[in-house]
């Protein structure tokens, strides 16, 4: 402190008299610490706080006013819990959670899903779990109860489809079932109607018509 | 990178599900985080598709952590043997 107050005694006496308050104030401030810790801290063992082993010398006995910090909970407003992902899945009849979006998926498999689901005509949400941490992982599960929805469905991969919001699977069943046409059941039970029925009706008919001309 | 082959992973799927015919790729040009995986076997009779899935995964659950990619066909010996002729 002298070193420096004598280097801006050179510049100003502005400076000089602003460290000397600082000095001053020092004094003041750790005469204040110890009053305060006299006051606010209560001896309860006999050895030097230094020596005991969990250090329980001294104990904390006043608190200061009634300060009281509240936290909103974060689980209701945070993405990827079970309700968040419940709440989700039941906003529409077919949900998809996938990695991009219906237009531009960002991947082969999610790709797949979006492909089969045209083919059906099927409208349906989609949730991109790139754009959400939460969701893919359940990054915050420790603060707020995020599990994620792979933890969600028990199912270790994405995409994953939910219809009625039963969770049917990912990309391979979806695939297999579109091949052996019980996708269009699974959507029939879930009020909607697949567009390769009318597509397949619609052909069939135009083959009645052409061999009935023949 | 992922400690595992397609080798160990039929193995391990085959002693599991009692498997009666199993074949698993690797696609992953050799990082072994690919696989695509067609499992015929006795214990998917009258399972559905995602019970059968499910199946697999769980038995694969720790591996599966460090696949990134998993695709799998999962048939019963009847289903197989009429798949067959076709393929």
């Amino acid at each position: 402190m002298e070193i420096i107050a004598r280097a801006s005694s050179r510049t100003s006496s502005s400076c000089k008299l602003i460290i000397t308050s600082i000095v001053c104030r020092r004094i003041v401030s750790t005469s204040g610490l110890h009053r305060y810790l006299m006051l606010n801290l209560k001896p309860t063992g006999t050895s030097r706080p230094g020596n005991m082993l969990n250090n329980t010398f001294l104990s904390k006995t006043t608190s200061y006013g009634h300060s009281k910090v509240s936290f909103t909970p974060l689980s209701t407003a945070a993405t990827g819990t079970k309700e968040h992902v419940d709440e989700l899945v039941k906003k529409n009849k077919v949900v998809v959670f996938m990695k991009g979006d219906p237009d531009a998926p960002r991947c082969g498999f999610s790709n797949a899903v979006v492909q089969i689901l045209r083919m059906h005509g099927v409208t349906y949400d989609s949730h991109n779990v790139l754009e959400d941490e939460n969701l893919r992982q359940g990054l915050f599960y420790f603060c707020c109860g995020a599990l994620g929805i792979k933890e969600y469905s028990n199912w270790p991969t994405i995409p994953q489809v939910y219809v009625d919001g039963q969770f049917i699977g990912g990309c391979d069943i979806l695939l297999q079932m579109h091949q052996s046409g019980e996708i269009i059941e699974e959507l029939k039970k879930a009020g909607i109607r697949s567009a390769l029925l009318d597509q397949a009706l619609e052909e069939e008919r135009k083959n009645m018509d052409s061999k009935k001309s023949e | 990178m992922s400690e595992y082959n397609r080798e160990y992973i039929a193995d391990k799927l085959r002693k599991e599900l009692d498997a009666t015919y199993i074949t698993v790729d690797d696609l992953s040009d050799g990082c072994g985080a690919k696989f695509q995986a067609l499992i015929v076997s006795p214990k998917f009779e009258s399972k559905s598709l995602l019970e059968r899935h499910r199946m697999v995964n769980s038995i694969l659950a720790e591996e599966m952590k460090s696949i990134h990619a998993f695709t799998q066909k999962t048939l019963t010996p009847e289903q197989w043997k009429k798949q067959k002729p076709q393929s």
